[in-house]
C-alpha cells in the first residue's frame, strides 16, 4: 500500500467511500484506508464494552449522590426486609413491554469518551449476515472511522469507548454491511452527535479578554485540574 | 452596606409524583411526608423566624411541578395529617417507655414538641397547603421561586424529540403559574442537565436564567473571564449561573463537610428498627419495619456505638458551622474582588432535602447563616440570581458545553447498564405522542380525555427519578414498576385515541390515579410553547 501513488490511493479511498479524500496527503490517505479497510480495526468477536467505566471523580460527587439517594431510603442499610408489593388492582400486564418501532438507530453521548447506541432493525435487515456498526469522526479533512464492530446479535445496544481527548468532537454512526467489493453499504445512519467536552476552551473573548495565567488561576481554584498542558474538569473521563 | 461580593443560596426541592389512592397506605408516599416533616416545614419556619426578627435574607428555591402538585393534593394532605397523628400516638407510648431513662426521655420530649408544632403549623397556619407559606415569602421578595421540568425529565437524554422538552417546559410554566400565581423567570434544569440549544427553547418560555455545574461555565467557549463568579449570557439569551465548587464542598464533602459532625443526628438509627414494642409496631407497613422519622442518636463516630442525641449541642454546632462557612465566603469574596473587575457572585446550589432530611440541623444552619450575614459583617450580601441580573446585567456571551451535576458531570447516572433500556421506549413513545398531536389537532370528547391522560403518563414515565433509583439501588422494584406502568398506560390510551374505542372504566381509573396537572393539554408535545 505504501508504494502506491497518491492518485492510486485516492482512487482506493473513493472506492471505499472515504469522505474528503481529494484533500488528503499521502499519510492521511494511508491512515484513512487502514481504518476503513474491512480487515482494519474490526474484530470478529466483539467484546461487550462496559456500560460504565470508573472515572476519577470529585470526592463530593459520590457524597452528593448518597444524599440525593437518601430521599428514597426508608430503612437502614443493608436493606432490611422489604414490605410486600401491594397488589395491582388494575391487573395491567406492565411487564409486556411494547414492541419498538423499526428501523431505528439512535446515538446518545454518555460522557466524554463514551457513547451509547441502540437500534431496532427493519424486517428486511433482521436476518442479514455481516451487519456492522461503525462510528465515524467528522473532521474538516475527512471522515475517519473510530470504531467498527460486528452488530451484536444478542442485544439492541452498544457502548462505544473512544478517546475522550479527541480534538474534534463530532461523530456519526452507521449501521450496514460490506458488499463483495469491500464497499460499505449503509442501511441506517444517525446524524452528527457532539461528544461532551472535558476541557476548557482554547478561545478567548476579545471583549472579555483574560490572560492564560489568570484563567488558569480561576479555573484551578474553582475545582478544575491541569491535565498535561490542558485545563480540564475531573470526572467524566473514560479509560477507553 | 457596600459589599465586596454576593452570595446566592439555591435550594432545589423535588420529589417524583408518588400518590396511590388505590391503597389505604403506601410506603413510598413516606418520601414526601418525611421531606415535609424534616425539610419543607422547617425551612418555612426558618424563613418566618428571620422575617419576624427583621433579618433581610434572599433564598432561591426550585419547587418542581410534581412537588407543587403533591403539596396541593387533598389526599396527600389528609394522609400527611394521619402520618403526624400516628407519630404523636407513638410518642405518647415512648414518653411512657422512657419515663425513667435520663438519656432518651429528653429526646422523646423534644420530638413530641416538634411534631405537635408541625401539626399545628401544617393544619392551622397553612390550611394543609404549604405552598401558601412559600408563596408569602415569594411575594415578600425574600424568596425567589423557580421552576423545573414538569416531571423532572432529564433534558439531554430526552432531546432526541425536542417536543419532549417543550412538553416538560409548557406544563412546568403552566403549573407554576396555576399554583404560585406567577410565571417563572428562572429554572433549575432537572439534574442541571444542559445541552447546547436548550437555551433557545428556554428563551421562548420567557425563562431568563438557569444553572449549570461548575464545568458548565468553566468549559464554556470562549473562556469565561470571571470563571463561575458571574453568569454567562448563552447564545439563546438566558443567563447561565455556574455552581461554586468551593462552597458546595464544604457542605457536601465527607471529610471537610459539616453534616458528618459527631454531635449531629444520625440518619440511619431509627426507632422503627431500634425498639420492639406494640406502640412502635403499629407504624409498620404490612408488618415490616420501616423508618418512623424518630431518630434518637447522634453520629458519635464511625462505629456502631451511638450516643443519645442532644438537640442543644447540635444547635450550637450548627451556629459554629454557619460562622465557619461565612468566614470562608468572606475570604473567598475578598480574594475574588481583588482579581475581578466586577462584583463577584458565589452561587451555592444544593438539593433542598439535604437540609433537614439528610442533615437534620441543616435548616438551623441556614437560619444562623442568614443572621450572621445580616448582622456580623458587610463584605458579603445575599442576593437572588434575578436581582443580580437586574443590577449587573452586562454579561459575557459564551456557549456552555453539555453537562450535568450528576456524578462524573455528564449523563452516566441516568444512562448506564441499569437503566439504558428505558430510552428506546421513551423515545418511541414521544414519537407516537408527537404524531398524535399532528393527527388530532383539535381532539374533543373521549379522544381528548384519552390524549390528555396519555400525555400525563408519558410525562410521568420521563421522570429522571426512575433512572436515578435504578442506578443507585434503593427501591429499584418500585422505580421499574412505575416506569413500566406509565409506559403501559400511555400505549393503552394511545390505542384508544387511535382506534376510537374507549374503555371509560379504565380511563376513569387511570385518571384518578395519575391525577396531576388538571389543566393538561396533550398538545404540549409540539415544538412550541403551548401556555
Amino acid at each position: 500500500m505504501e508504494n502506491k501513488t497518491v492518485q492510486e490511493l485516492r482512487d482506493l479511498a473513493r472506492a471505499q467511500g472515504i469522505k474528503g479524500y481529494s484533500r488528503m496527503r499521502k499519510g492521511e490517505l494511508l491512515e484513512a484506508l487502514k481504518s476503513a479497510a474491512p480487515g482494519g480495526p474490526r474484530t470478529t468477536a466483539p467484546r461487550k464494552p462496559p456500560a460504565e467505566v470508573p472515572a476519577p471523580a470529585h470526592d463530593a460527587d459520590a457524597e452528593e449522590q448518597a444524599i440525593e439517594r437518601a430521599k428514597y431510603v426508608l430503612a437502614p442499610e443493608p436493606a432490611a426486609e422489604a414490605p410486600p408489593e401491594p397488589a395491582d388492582d388494575l391487573h395491567e400486564p406492565i411487564d409486556a413491554l411494547p414492541p419498538l418501532p423499526a428501523p431505528v438507530l439512535q446515538l446518545l453521548p454518555q460522557k466524554p469518551g463514551v457513547l451509547h447506541a441502540y437500534w431496532s432493525l427493519a424486517p428486511e435487515d433482521a436476518g442479514r449476515a455481516g451487519l456492522m456498526l461503525r462510528l465515524c469522526q467528522v473532521s474538516p479533512r475527512a471522515a475517519r472511522i473510530l470504531v467498527e464492530v460486528p452488530l451484536p446479535a444478542d442485544s439492541g445496544h452498544w457502548y462505544f469507548h473512544i478517546d475522550p481527548g479527541l480534538p474534534a468532537t463530532e461523530v456519526y454512526l452507521q449501521l450496514g454491511h460490506y458488499d463483495p467489493e469491500g464497499r460499505f453499504v449503509t442501511a441506517m445512519d444517525h446524524g452528527i452527535v457532539r461528544v461532551p467536552r472535558l476541557y476548557a476552551a482554547a478561545r478567548t473573548d476579545r471583549h472579555w479578554w483574560i490572560s492564560d495565567r489568570e484563567f488558569e488561576r480561576l479555573y484551578l481554584r474553582a475545582g478544575g485540574l491541569k491535565q498535561g498542558d490542558r485545563l480540564g474538569w475531573p470526572g467524566g473521563t473514560s479509560s477507553g | 452596606m457596600n459589599p465586596l461580593g454576593y452570595f446566592s443560596l439555591v435550594l432545589h426541592a423535588h420529589l417524583p409524583f408518588v400518590r396511590h389512592p388505590e391503597h389505604e397506605r403506601f410506603l413510598e408516599e413516606d418520601w414526601f411526608f418525611e421531606a415535609l416533616t424534616e425539610t419543607y416545614l422547617p425551612l418555612l419556619e426558618v424563613y418566618e423566624g428571620l422575617a419576624r426578627d427583621g433579618i433581610d435574607f434572599r433564598v432561591t428555591m426550585s419547587l418542581t411541578p410534581t412537588l407543587l402538585s403533591m403539596m396541593t393534593d387533598p389526599l396527600l394532605q389528609q394522609r400527611y395529617v394521619r402520618y403526624l397523628d400516628e407519630r404523636l400516638t407513638l410518642l405518647a407510648g415512648e414518653r411512657a417507655r422512657t419515663a425513667d431513662d435520663p438519656y432518651f426521655h429528653p429526646v422523646v420530649l423534644f420530638y413530641t414538641e416538634c411534631f405537635e408544632t408541625l401539626r399545628r403549623r401544617f393544619v392551622e397556619q397553612y390550611g394543609c397547603d404549604v405552598t401558601q407559606g412559600f408563596r408569602a415569602f415569594m411575594e415578600g421578595g425574600q424568596l425567589e421561586v423557580i421552576t423545573c421540568g414538569a416531571t423532572h425529565g432529564y433534558f439531554p437524554l430526552l432531546a432526541a424529540q425536542e417536543e419532549s422538552l417543550y412538553a416538560q417546559l409548557s406544563m412546568a410554566v403552566r403549573t407554576h403559574e396555576r399554583i404560585l400565581g406567577r410565571r417563572p423567570t428562572g429554572i433549575w434544569l432537572p439534574e442541571c442537565g444542559y445541552l447546547p440549544g436548550v437555551d433557545h427553547i428556554l428563551q421562548r418560555f420567557g425563562i431568563d436564567y438557569f444553572f449549570v455545574d461548575s464545568h458548565g461555565v468553566l468549559n464554556a467557549d470562549p473562556r469565561p473571564k470571571y470563571g463561575v463568579h458571574r453568569p454567562l449570557r448563552t447564545p439563546g439569551g438566558p443567563a447561565a449561573f455556574g455552581r461554586d465548587y468551593e462552597s458546595s464542598k464544604q457542605v457536601w464533602s465527607a471529610e471537610e463537610g459539616y453534616p458528618g459532625d459527631p454531635v449531629y443526628r444520625e440518619f440511619y438509627r431509627d426507632v422503627g428498627f431500634d425498639i420492639d414494642a406494640p406502640h412502635v409496631a403499629a407504624l409498620r407497613h404490612a408488618g415490616v419495619k420501616t423508618f418512623t422519622g424518630l431518630k434518637y442518636h447522634r453520629i458519635t463516630g464511625k462505629g456502631d456505638w451511638k450516643e443519645p442525641y442532644h438537640p442543644g449541642w447540635a444547635r450550637e454546632r450548627a451556629a459554629e458551622h454557619a460562622g465557619n462557612f461565612l468566614f470562608n465566603r468572606q475570604r473567598q469574596v475578598e480574594w475574588l474582588a481583588g482579581v475581578l473587575d466586577r462584583p463577584p457572585l458565589v452561587v451555592a446550589p444544593y438539593d433542598a432535602e439535604l437540609f433537614g432530611h439528610w442533615w437534620y440541623e441543616g435548616p438551623q444552619w441556614i437560619d444562623f447563616l442568614f443572621r450572621k450575614l445580616a448582622c456580623d459583617q458587610d463584605q458579603v450580601q445575599s442576593i437572588t440570581p434575578r436581582e443580580y441580573l437586574d443590577r449587573f446585567g452586562d454579561l459575557q456571551t459564551a456557549q456552555p458545553p453539555e453537562c450535568s451535576w450528576g456524578a462524573g458531570g455528564f449523563h452516566e447516572v441516568w444512562l448506564n447498564g441499569t437503566n439504558d433500556w428505558i430510552y428506546p421506549h421513551l423515545h418511541a413513545a414521544a414519537d407516537h405522542m408527537r404524531a398524535l398531536v399532528q393527527r388530532f389537532p383539535e381532539a374533543d370528547g373521549h379522544r381528548r380525555w384519552a390524549l390528555d391522560q396519555a400525555a400525563r403518563e408519558l410525562l410521568l414515565a420521563q421522570s429522571s427519578d426512575w433512572a436515578f433509583i435504578m442506578k443507585t439501588g434503593t427501591s429499584v422494584d418500585y422505580a421499574v414498576r412505575r416506569f413500566k406502568t406509565h409506559l403501559h398506560r400511555f400505549h393503552r390510551l394511545r390505542e384508544m385515541a387511535e382506534s376510537g374505542h374507549y374503555d371509560t372504566g379504565y380511563l376513569q381509573a387511570v385518571t384518578g390515579r395519575d391525577s396531576l396537572f388538571p389543566d393538561m393539554d396533550y398538545r404540549i408535545f409540539q415544538a412550541q410553547p403551548v401556555f
